[in-house]
């Protein structure tokens, strides 16, 4: 029994000495190790190394040096690892391996006693759509696919050789005639998070098309495909094929995508998380320019027929109804109407020109304009309008003939003609000898003007001149009141004060004659001639003396009579004889005679 | 006292007047210029719109109404036009230079007239000059007054800018056509009506022309 535990007791202490042994000795030299994923890429892809140290601190790092390779560092990690229920703290580098050049690169071993990693790059295949292998199980060396690829091509798409993004053409039919116009939709679609922009529109990579009216805002989509999320852009357009033959159809548009470097491992878990933060996370993408390219489309262009082409056939492809109209019903020889002409339909407008209105011979016509009013995005269907200004050159009842238009229908496959109905006017002679005929413009350009003015005048704010607008004629208003008031308190000063007096003295000649009283009468009479006469002088009353009087009075009747007058009352005044008989109704009146002229 | 007063009075709207003509008339970057009006008319002369050429030159010429290349030019913008020449009568021979000077003519001859029956009122002093006074001033104003007689009907006028206009017997697009209306002619506005007006040419014959087919000579501000 003391044996068997002296034995049990030996190998626990035997034990006990060599795994303290081997932790010195692993203390002494940790073990350091490297790898690199993937061991193969292609030329602008990026491998991972990682340099891992079973210690917990890396020490002194040195970064390789291998020609024609990049050494790019991610970053460092520690961590702590299991193996048998014994934890094992370890340190890591990560490093970006970006080549140069492609071929295969020895990358030295960072212990002297470990193997050197093999990197192989490959030159980068042309960046077209490729299809996408598909899905490898896991730790295979997984080229950058998007993951269910196989059902997106079920449905008839074709993704990048990244995955990001998608290009497809959709045609509503494979045999199209030369010049007909087909709408067709183009579909972009960018996966969330891998495309960086989108370079240019849609555009067709052969001359055998013309890809017309592409909408420049495209319609936005948001679309799953394979657990993925797509931004899909939709272009609707028409297109249209310029020569007959067999020729494949696809468009292209230039993108800037992130393509993931990623290894395996950590893709997997980045495509379960679907989020591009974490597969940026370590730096494992990086930009590219590359260009989409839908998948070629094979269509048979047929040429028109040439049997039983119009001789006035345009190049119209499509379907096509027309009907027409007359401004006026009646109107005047000379008077303009106006026809319009409307085009309706699904087809290639842009070859449904005016040629059915060379058929009006017997109508003045001028140019005529045409509008285009679209029922759909691109232009496919929709009316075109045309108004053509004719003039009636005869009186009486015209007849517009009907106005034909032919096109070539690619459903029934031969030619067609759309009419629209004759239409009655009535042309009344009214105007025929009334006016000059109208002269076009070019006609009436003058050549013999006198030349312009180069000095400018003051400008005016109006063109009414002042003196008929409503300012100037107030203001004028306002001064001939000003001056009509000051007539009339310039002249009253001069004029009333003597009617005052005047009267009082009329009033006191009045009472005299009455009274009988001569010498109260003649000396009033005296003084009121006095006043008017001075009045009608321009001199003072006092400076009317016998002298002026003997000057200045004529030899009227009432100027006589004013002589005697005047010769009374001083006859009076010196020797106190009185008249016997005074006949003052009559001196009255010579009186008021000389007042009135004075007052006139 | 009281003369004191009328003759500040009768100077200050004197002077008012003379501000507003003067406003009038002020240089202003965004009214109208004769030359320039003239020399737009001429432009369209050149390039055969007669209608806008005889427009401008009767917008130039309300400016300058005694400018000799204005007269010319919008004389032989009627004769290309075919259109009826525009009658003269003997007021022609009183037309001034420019509004301001007709508006400081007549505002002249009111004061002297008004000056000269003040003086009379007030003094019957030298009346053979004060006579004088008043005739001149009368005649000032008669001068203004015929101006004024030849421009009032251009405030009502219009010229015809569309060719061959068609005059209506009524305000409606389908309304017979009475006859129709060269380019450049001038006719009166006597009424309107939403997008007809009623015009009557010189002739004396009215209708319903289509107000996009004429354009007044003095816009309305």
């Amino acid at each position: 029994m003391r044996t068997v535990l002296h034995l049990w007791l030996r190998c626990a202490v035997l034990t006990v000495c060599a795994l303290l042994g081997g932790a010195r000795a692993m203390a002494d030299a940790p073990l350091t190790y490297a790898t690199i994923e993937p061991q193969k890429i292609v030329m602008g892809q990026s491998a991972i190394m990682r340099i891992t140290s079973l210690s917990p601190s890396m020490g002194v790092f040195t970064t390789p040096v291998v020609q024609g390779l990049d050494f790019e560092l991610l970053g460092h990690a520690n961590q702590m690892e299991f193996q048998n229920g014994v934890s094992f703290p370890t340190s890591s580098v990560v490093l970006r391996v970006t080549a140069q050049f492609a071929g295969i690169y020895k990358i030295p071993p960072v212990t002297p006693k470990a193997q050197p990693l093999i990197l192989e790059v490959t030159p980068a295949p042309p960046a077209v759509v490729v299809p996408p292998p598909p899905r490898l199980s896991q730790g295979a060396n997984r080229a950058p696919v998007l993951p269910g690829a196989s059902a997106a091509r079920a449905a008839g798409l074709r993704l990048t050789s990244d995955g990001s993004a998608f290009l497809r053409v959709g045609l509503p039919k494979r045999d199209v005639y030369v010049g007909e116009s087909v709408p067709v939709d183009i579909e972009l679609g960018l996966r969330a998070g891998f495309v960086l922009g989108v370079h240019g529109l849609p555009a067709l990579n052969g001359a055998e098309f013309t890809l017309n009216n592409l909408s420049q805002e495209p319609q936005h989509e948001l679309r799953k495909i394979d657990g993925n999320r797509f931004e899909v852009l939709i272009w609707h357009s028409v297109i249209a094929a310029v020569k007959p033959g067999d020729y494949s159809l696809a468009v292209e548009t230039p993108l800037t995508v992130r393509i993931r470097t990623q290894p395996q491992q950590e893709s997997a878990l980045d495509d379960l998380l679907g989020d591009p933060f974490y597969q940026n996370k370590f730096g494992a993408m990086v930009k590219r320019d590359i260009t989409v390219m839908s998948p070629a489309t094979e269509l048979k262009v047929l040429a028109l027929p040439a049997a039983g082409r119009p001789v006035d056939f345009s190049g119209a492809v499509g379907d096509f109804k027309v009907t027409s109209e007359l401004s006026n019903s009646s109107a005047a020889a000379g008077e303009p109407l106006t026809v319009r002409m409307h085009v309706t339909g699904s087809g290639n407008f842009d070859r449904v020109d005016t040629s059915m209105f060379k058929r009006l011979d017997q109508w003045r016509t001028y140019p005529p304009t045409s509008t285009f009013k679209k029922s759909d995005a691109v232009g496919y269907k929709g009316e075109k309008l045309f108004e053509q200004p004719i003039i009636a050159s005869q009186s009486g009842h015209q007849t517009l003939p009907p106005l034909a238009f032919n096109y070539f229908d690619p459903v029934a496959k031969r030619y067609q003609t759309a009419r629209s109905p004759a239409l009655n006017v009535s042309i009344s002679a009214t105007l025929a000898n009334s006016a000059p005929a109208a002269s076009t413009a070019e006609a009436r350009k003058m050549v013999n003007l006198r030349p312009n003015h180069v000095e400018l005048a003051p400008r005016a704010q109006y063109l009414t001149p002042i003196y008929l607008r409503s300012g100037y004629l107030m203001l004028s208003s306002a001064l001939a009141l000003l001056l009509s008031g000051g007539m009339v308190f310039f002249g009253r000063p001069q004029d009333a004060a003597p009617t005052r007096a005047m009267k009082r003295q009329l009033t006191t000649l009045d009472s005299a004659a009455r009274a009988g009283d001569a010498a109260r009468f003649l000396d009033t009479a005296q003084l009121i001639l006095h006043t008017a006469l001075a009045a009608r002088w321009q001199v003072r009353p006092d400076e009317v003396t016998a002298t002026l009087l003997a000057e200045r009075l004529g030899d009227s009747e009432v100027e006589t009579d004013l002589r005697q007058l005047f010769a009374m009352a001083e006859q009076i005044r010196y020797s106190g004889e009185v008249p016997a008989l005074l006949e003052f109704a009559r001196w009255n009146k010579t009186v008021r005679t000389v007042l009135a002229e004075r007052n006139s | 006292m009281k003369s004191w007063i009328i003759a500040r009075g009768t100077a200050l709207v004197g002077f008012a007047l003379l501000i507003a003509a003067g406003a009038g008339a002020s240089a202003s970057s965004t009214g109208y210029d004769a030359a320039q009006l003239y020399n737009l008319g001429n432009a369209y002369a050149r390039a055969g719109q007669s209608g806008l050429a005889v427009l401008s030159y009767e917008r130039a010429r309300l400016l300058a109404p005694t400018d000799e290349d204005i007269e010319i030019n919008l004389r032989r913008a009627r004769e290309a036009a075919h259109v009826s020449p525009e009658p003269r009568g003997s007021l022609e021979l009183l037309k001034l230079p420019s509004p301001l000077g007709v508006a400081a003519v007549g505002l002249a001859g009111l004061l002297l007239v008004g000056a000269s029956a003040i003086a009379w009122r007030r003094r019957r002093k030298r009346p053979r000059l004060l006579a004088v006074g008043a005739v001149v001033g009368a005649v000032l104003i008669a001068s203004t007054a015929s101006n004024a007689w030849l421009v009032w009907p251009k405030l009502h006028s219009a010229v015809v800018i569309a060719a061959n206009a068609p005059v209506r017997a009524a305000p409606a697009p389908l309304g017979d056509a009475l006859f129709a209306l060269p380019e450049a002619e001038t006719v009166d506005i006597t009424a309107e009506h939403e997008d007809f007006v009623l015009i009557k040419t010189l002739q004396g014959r009215t209708g319903w022309l289509p107000r996009a087919a004429v354009a007044l000579i003095v816009p309305r501000n």
